[in-house]
This record gives C-alpha cells, structure tokens and sequence, in this order.
C-alpha cells in the first residue's frame, strides 16, 4: 500500500480504512509507538484490530481539531477554544458510545482525550442521585435489603438536594 | 498521565510490518483484557475496574459520599487507596481538618476544609476556606472508649478516621458519619506514637501496664487486626508520630531508661529526660534506619508529615519554641534525604511553651502544616507572667504554607470543641 510519508493509515475492526496525517496519529500513543518499532518501513497500516469504525472516526475528529486548534491559536488561547470543541464534540455522543469510546481511547493510550472522555462520565454522576447512577450505569444494586435500609438512614443527607435528570 | 499509560497491555496492536522480536510491549498475546467488541455489553457498568476508577477519581468530592452507596464493587473502589492516590495525582482531592472531641458520651466533629492551591489563586490569599463546620455529634455505642480524645491519636485513610485510643479503636467515616467499633492494639498504651504507611497505621512507643513502647504494632483495616511487626531500638513515652516516603517516625518522647515496667508513669511524672532523638522504621523492608538527632534539644511536641516530603516538628525548649522540617524524600536519589532546616516559628507570644497548660495538635495537608492550640489559654499564661495585654484566646489555628513560606491564622477551633484531637482527611 502506497502512502505518504505523512500519513498513516488505521485499519478499524470492520476493515475500514482511514488516511491520517501524521501529526494527528501521533497523539495516539500506541500507533506512534509501532511506527516507530518499525521505521524505515514503507509499509504504513496500523490494524486496530478492537476498535470499531466509529470510534476510530470519532478520535481521528478530535485530534484532527486539537492540532489544527493548536496551530491556529499558538500565541494563546488554544486552550479555551479547545473546550468549546471538547463540548461540541461530547454533546454528539450518547452514553453507550461513551463507553465504547473511553475503551478504546484507552487501548490506544491518546491522554488528552482520554481526559476529556472520563471527565465526561464523572460529570453525569455529579451531584446526582444513587438511584439515577445505578440507572445511568446500569448497575444492579447488590446491597441487601437491611444493608439498604441502614444505609438509607445513615445518609438521608444523600438523598437530599440532588439533581433531577 | 504517563504513570498511567505504561502500565497499558499493547498485546492487542497488530500491525501489518513485522513486529520487532525485541520489543516485548508488543508481543502478540492474544488476551483482550477490555476489549470493546460488538459483542461486550454497552452499559457503562461493564468497564473495566481500572477505566471505572479513572472515571469515579474525576468526580468532585462532594459527590463522593453517595458513590459508595450504588453497589459493592463502587464502595471497595472509593475506599482503595489507588483511588486516593489517582486523585492526589491529578490533584482532585480535597483535604479538610478535622478536630474531635467528646464530652459525656458525645462526640463533637469539627471540619475545614483547605483551599486548593492552584494555578490561578495566589499565595497570599487566605490559606482556609470558609469556616469551621461543627457537624455531628453521636450518641457513643462505646461510651468509656473516648471519655477523653485528647490522649486518643487519630490516623486517616481515606474518608475514615481511626480514632486509636488505649482502650479501643473506632472508626469515624466522615461520609457516612457513622462510628464502629474497632479492634484494640494487642498492647493497651497511651501517649503513643502513631501514622499511616501505605494505608495501615502503625503505632509504637507509649507506656502501659505490659511495657508495649519497644513494640511496634501494624493495623491493617481491611481485615481489622493488629499485629506486632519490629521491636524498636529504644522506648519512648509521650512520643509522636510521622510518615513519609514509606518512613514510620517515632519522634522525641521521654526516654524510659528501666528495665521495669513500671517505671514509665513514674518517669513521666517527674519529667525527667526528654528523648531528643527520633527512630526511623522502613515499613517496606522492615527495618530501622539510622536514627536521627531531633534539633533543639528539647521534646518535640508536634510532628507531621506532609505530601511534599517533609517532617513538620514543632519543637519546645527552655529558651523558646522552634519550627522545624526534615527532609523524608528518598526518593530519586534523596539528595536532601536526613536533613534539618530551622523554618520560621508560629507567630506565639514567646512566652509560649509546651507544657501541661497549653497544648498543640499538629496537621499537615499537601501545602500546609495547621498548628492548632488544642489545649490550655495563652492569655492566662501571659497574666501570670505579668504582662497585662490581651492574649490570644484557647483554639488558636495557625496555618504554615510551606510554599510561601509564611504564618497566617485561620478561623478559631469552635468553642464546643475542647481538648480536641486533630487529623487532616484527604479524598
């Protein structure tokens, strides 16, 4: 397969192939890292074997607008224009692919994003109810029935003053 | 960051050039530890431990509380101490002072919570947020347990305070706020020495009726037992504890220099020689290290350790009192590693010493060391001595940035909080 030196190709699970420059894959921590076991090499495809198309699409995204962000706003103010992005770019994400996504920004050791992603789900479980957690998350509560009753009453504080949704 | 990516499983990379035979981060063992194929379940619940624990360390620690009440596996994460730790590590921890005291059978807690340091805030702004809390009392299950706090010694862990008293131990989860009781040391001593390594308090010196002072015990939480772990190279009475770098400090004390037991109330009694030494016991290899000299001659009434490294000593002598930090870091060579640096005194009438009318407690949190008066009334203290200004009322909290390297006074201890014993809770 024939490329560019600055552009890498990332194989998703289904096949799908994505053409990227460099400087963008390099954010990935795991692509950059088998380039570089195998420098010299014209062959530039990384197989992401256990990530889906979307996902790959939706990292490739971000760091696409982190790097061109930061190159357009060397003198300052990259960060701010940064969290406006990270804002919009959340907003199109529904929480099952949150968790699809944390996985496999996870796999491919990209930091920056990884924050961005895991701060996202900490902020749903922000001064919100157990119940809503529980429901959030899809968690079976596996206290027993006394062991909830106890707990109700030592924390009725917790139950208290918390968000609706 | 990087802490946390290396320890990542590269197994699952594929690459379509030959792999590098050398390199082991990318050798192909087909194990998918998380792997997030069509076919894993898509609810949040199914992450993997270590992803939930990066996403629950994000959130703020108001919200904390409830998270250990949505199952189990969600409580034992909040309370790992790798959980405390990531958050110190991304700095999403919050640090309050807590002081405890009790009075028939009730028990007072007071918190402060510590102002971060961040970027954006400036070291002269005031060190405290907002004022004391007095939130809770509890009617004791164990009455005669803490009929009097201030000889008790306090660790925390995470959001629990170990109340560990000659009599008993009890655990305060400032969370829950509830109190249970714990299992006691194997040996009953008082004015012991006491911190937490690597989440297990460890205690050592004191005196009692079976000698425990050249025993040091380990308590492990999780399975609440007490165990003896090292003998230490001297006995000590009335000595204090520190932690830093995996270090157990057994600072100052009076020495107790007879073979028999029941000289320790008798020495104590007479106050008779202060122990100007401190032990160091590496809890890791269980071993002691060279024991260090204790500036100032005199007894060191407060000690503490802070995340920066240091020991924190409050000195007291017959000339005046003393300020003092010990370089704990081992870490990275410890270049610094064993020395003494005279660090500004708490801004104290200099009639002020350390005796049995006034008492210090001192804590210590990330940036801060908090001096709080605990005991005992200055103003008294400087009528007597003849002068006729107005003194500084008892609860006096002063609070050191050891960043900045200045004294400034925080809210006064609440006067329902006597005889206080004191602790610093981070999560």
């Amino acid at each position: 397969m024939a490329s560019t030196d600055d552009k890498v190709i990332l194989k998703s699970s289904e096949g799908e192939c994505f053409e990227v420059d460099m400087a963008v894959a390099s954010h990935l921590q795991i692509v950059k890292s088998v380039l570089e076991d195998c420098e010299g090499s014209s062959d530039k495809v990384v197989s992401l074997f256990i990530v889906e198309a979307k996902y790959v699409a939706m990292i490739i995204e971000y760091y696409k607008n982190y790097v061109e962000l930061k190159e357009k706003h060397e003198e300052g103010g990259f960060e701010e224009k940064l969290k406006e992005f990270e804002k919009q770019f959340l907003e199109q994400i529904d929480k099952k692919e949150l968790k699809g996504l944390v996985m496999a920004v996870n796999y491919l050791n990209a930091p920056a994003l990884f924050d961005v992603v895991c701060t996202a789900i900490a902020k749903h479980i922000e001064n919100k109810s157990v119940e809503y957690v529980r429901e959030y998350f899809g968690i079976v509560n596996d206290f027993t029935a006394e062991e909830e009753a106890q707990i109700r009453e030592e924390h009725r504080w917790a139950y208290d003053g918390v968000n609706d949704d | 960051m990087s802490e946390s990516c290396n320890s990542r499983h590269f197994s699952w990379l594929v690459k379509s050039c030959l792999p590098n035979s050398q390199d082991t981060t990318n050798a192909l063992t087909p194990i998918p530890l998380h792997s997030p194929t069509t076919t894993a379940p898509t609810t949040l619940s199914a992450l993997p431990d270590d992803l939930l624990l990066e996403c629950l360390s994000r959130v703020p620690s108001s919200s904390l509380p409830s998270l250990s009440l949505v199952c189990r596996r969600w409580s034992h994460i909040v309370h790992s101490s790798t959980f405390v730790s990531l958050r110190r590590i991304r700095h999403f921890h919050s640090s309050t002072l807590f002081a405890l005291s009790s009075s028939d059978s009730v028990l007072f807690t007071a918190s402060l919570n510590f102002k971060h340091n961040d970027h954006s805030t400036t070291h002269d702004d005031s060190n405290i947020l907002g004022d004391w809390k007095v939130s809770t009392f509890i009617t004791l299950q164990a009455p005669s347990l803490i009929d009097n706090l201030s000889h008790a010694r306090l660790s925390s862990i995470g959001p629990r305070i170990y109340i560990v008293e000659r009599h008993g131990v009890l655990c305060y989860d400032t969370w829950t706020h509830s109190l249970t009781l714990r299992s006691s040391m194997n040996f009953r001593r008082k004015k012991f020495a006491c911190a937490v390594v690597s989440s297990k308090i460890y205690v050592a010196g004191g005196g009692g009726s079976r000698a425990p002072a050249a025993l040091v015990e380990e308590y492990d939480p999780e399975r609440d037992t007490w165990s003896v772990v090292a003998h230490a190279p001297r006995r000590r009475f009335g000595c204090i504890g520190a932690a830093v770098d995996g270090v157990f400090y057994v600072i100052g004390g009076l020495k107790i220099g007879g073979a028999s037991e029941t000289e320790v109330p008798r020495a104590a009694a007479t106050g008779t020689e202060y122990a100007s030494t401190m032990d160091l016991y590496d809890v890791k290899t269980r071993a002691w290290l060279r024991s260090r000299t204790v500036p100032g001659g005199g007894c060191a009434v407060a000690a503490c350790a802070t995340a920066a490294g240091f020991v924190y000593v409050l000195a007291s002598h017959a000339v005046e009192m003393s300020f003092w930090r010990f370089d704990g870091r081992r870490q990275n060579g410890g270049a610094g590693f064993g020395e003494w640096t005279r660090i500004k005194s708490p801004p104290l009438p200099p009639q002020v010493r350390v005796d049995s009318t006034v008492r210090f407690s001192c804590v210590a949190s990330e940036e801060k060391v908090v001096v709080v008066q605990v005991n005992g009334c200055i103003d008294d203290l400087l009528r007597r001595s003849g002068r006729n200004r107005r003194g500084m009322r008892e609860g006096l909290v002063l609070v050191y940035d050891t960043v900045g390297g200045e004294w400034s006074r925080g809210p006064d201890l609440p006067e329902v909080i006597r005889r206080a014993a004191c602790v610093s809770v981070e999560c």
